[in-house]
């Protein structure tokens, strides 16, 4: 063999070796290492993007919408990423944001004076204009979130709840309608696996796995959007004019039950007031309001006529130790069932309802909602207080509103029964939920007959009358024609009532054929003058008209 | 001779499948850039548009006109205005 064969033979073999090689370690990598090596190769190539959905909006009966969302945006600084001294920085940004000094002055002098603190993320809040604004500086990142924006600032706020973290740091819902329709509102999230570049640019050649978010349904309401700011604004003068703790108003449509303006209004307001609803989560004794509703139980029941005459109406009412009189301490003897409500007489109440007997008492009492909430479609509505044991004296008491407890809305939702032709309905703020371009309505639930027609004719004509010959005639403008009572509670403290504190408040609806709107004003401890018929009376009339006015009714 | 045909075509072919390997990638980072571009778009569109809208509707809200309809926000016209002119 020659020299040059020799050559030729080593390096055919040596060529052989190294590609035998080469397949070798390609099996290894491409064939018994592939499903693993694969693995890494996709979860460094595809990314899991997290795709957040839209909160839904809340619409009032005009489409306004009560609450949108908005952009925000959260700064953090990297000290060693800044190009200037973190004093002239933050001078910068205060100068973007006028809140920010102000807002974060612990932060910025923790940051700007001790040199060990190197990433801070600050509390204020940023738009978008003042993001881009500061973007162009070295080290600063923003993260973005989003937030709720009330175009018509605390407009109906108590109906509408807050957005809130929650301790998993989600943000979710919290009374109101935000609470109430939280799984309608917050939509779905949705997912994005997808391949990406070195630079983690998407790469469209690639196969990506698309779940898209759903966003969240909007609500729309029965809110009428001029009414509730009728009301809030009547409210709050009512409640500073008649030096008054708080107050509220509730206005309902007596056909439907949709909510047509909930209003609160606390004189000393914090910044947790959007959480409170007092119309749906405080009980109070509702009063001679609650009259109507006991009379109307007799007269259905036949426990007293059209007729009735109270003959032992000229003295106060005595069970055991207790004596029942009238507010003013006088006696109107021989009252008719028209001078009783017209009166407020809580002897003659108290006379009624005896004919009238415990056990049909509760069965109206039931049938009314009054054992259980109403099911509004609110979160945070309370439970009334149901009574076990009926003592004679809590009997007679309750014709007159005393001792018992339940909701602003509860009381308003059986008042409104005599409204509704005896049909009671369960109240609701939303009719119907926007998907997209798909609009899904809200069946009414609750629905049925308490009090007969015959009953209802009866009862309107004395509300008419006691509104037409009472004390609140003089407020009552000559062209609005209202069914209406008046009521002070006292409230009760620890068991006993308080001598200085009561809650005032007026119920009724107009016009009394066929109502348009049944509203209840409260104010909680006047210190003009402690009675419905002085303060929220006139609240109530004032408003009357110019509901009436908006609605057509003159 | 026939051998140099072989080497020519297998180099035509390296030589094409080049060009066509070139051509597509060239497009797909096109697309790609395209494609991150209008999404982008989108987005900025989407945030503006949301910044319209609440701007829209806090400038037609009721408290905002209450605030902007309050006499103290009218003032008396100076001039007086003489209609006897006719217009030209």
């Amino acid at each position: 063999m020659s020299i040059s064969n020799q050559r030729l033979t080593t390096l055919s073999v040596s060529i052989t070796l190294v590609f035998s090689l080469t397949i070798v370690r390609f099996f290894y990598w491409q064939i018994l290492k592939s499903p693993e090596i694969s693995k890494k190769a996709l979860t460094q190539l595809y990314k899991l993007e997290k795709l957040s959905p839209k909160r839904g909006k809340i619409y009032t009966s005009d489409n306004y919408p009560l609450v949108q969302n908005q952009n925000i945006y959260s700064l953090s600084l990297y000290k060693p990423n800044l190009s200037q001294e973190p004093q002239a920085i933050i001078n910068q940004i205060s100068q973007a944001n006028q809140d920010f000094s102000t807002k974060d002055s612990k932060l910025i002098n923790m940051f700007t004076s001790d040199s060990n603190i190197k990433w801070v993320t600050f509390n204020t809040n940023f738009n978008q204009e003042q993001k881009d604004a500061l973007s162009a500086l070295d080290g600063t990142t923003f993260t973005e979130s989003i937030k709720r924006f009330y175009p018509e600032n605390d407009l109906a706020s108590n109906i509408l709840g807050i957005l809130a973290k929650n301790n998993s740091g989600l943000q979710t819902g919290y009374g109101g309608l935000e609470g109430y329709y939280q799984k309608q509102l917050e939509g779905k999230t949705g997912y994005y696996y997808q391949a990406k570049d070195g630079q983690g640019k998407p790469l469209i050649a690639q196969e990506n796995w698309l779940n898209p978010a759903v966003n969240g349904r909007n609500l729309y309401t029965s809110i009428n959007r001029p009414i509730q700011y009728m009301a809030s604004t009547a409210l709050a003068k009512a409640v500073e004019k008649y030096q008054a703790d708080s107050g509220s108003i509730t206005i309902m449509k007596p056909d439907t039950g949709e909510i047509l303006a909930m209003a609160y209004y606390d004189h000393d307001a914090s910044s947790s007031a959007s959480l409170q609803n007092p119309p749906i989560s405080k009980l109070f004794e509702p009063g001679s309001i609650f009259k109507p509703l006991v009379m109307s139980m007799a007269l259905d029941k036949s426990a007293i006529s059209k007729n009735y005459i109270c003959t032992q109406c000229n003295r106060p009412l005595t069970i055991g130790e207790y004596t029942i009189s009238n507010w003013n301490d006088e006696v109107h003897p021989d009252s008719s069932i028209y001078d009783i409500i017209k009166n407020s007489d809580n002897i003659g109440m108290s006379h009624i309802i005896r004919q009238l007997g415990l056990n049909s008492f509760l069965d109206y009492y039931q049938k009314l909602g009054l054992n259980n909430k109403t099911g509004i479609d609110l979160q945070g509505e309370a439970r009334p207080l149901v009574k076990q044991y009926w003592p004679e004296i809590d009997f007679a008491t309750a014709s007159f509103g005393q001792g018992i407890a339940i909701t602003q809305i509860q009381m308003l939702t059986a008042f409104n029964t005599i409204a509704n032709n005896g049909v009671y309905v369960q109240p609701r703020v939303v009719n119907s939920l926007g998907e997209d371009d798909k609009i899904i309505n809200i069946k009414q639930k609750k629905q049925y007959s308490v009090y007969k027609p015959e009953t209802i004719s009866i009862i309107k004509d004395v509300l008419k009358y006691g509104v037409e010959n009472g004390t609140v005639a003089k407020f009552k403008p000559d062209n609005l024609e209202v069914c209406a009572k008046s009521g002070t509670a006292q409230v009760a403290i620890k068991g006993e009532y308080a001598d200085n504190q009561t809650i005032a408040s007026y119920i009724g609806f107009s016009p009394c054929d066929k109502p348009l709107f049944t509203m209840l004003v409260t104010i909680d401890t006047p210190r003009t003058s402690p009675w419905g018929a002085s303060t929220a009376a006139p609240t109530w009339y004032e408003l009357a008209n110019r509901i009436s006015l908006l609605l057509g009714i003159h | 001779m026939f051998r140099r045909q072989y080497i020519f075509i297998t180099i035509f072919i390296v030589l094409v499948q080049l060009f066509f390997s070139f051509y597509f990638n060239s497009q797909i980072i096109n697309l790609n850039q395209r494609y991150s571009q209008i999404n982008g778009q989108i987005i900025t569109l989407e945030k503006s548009n949301q910044i319209l809208e609440n701007q829209y509707t806090q400038a037609t809200s009721l408290l905002f006109l209450a605030q902007e309809s309050s006499s103290s926000a009218y003032f008396p016209i100076q001039q007086n205005i003489d209609l006897s002119t006719e217009l030209p």
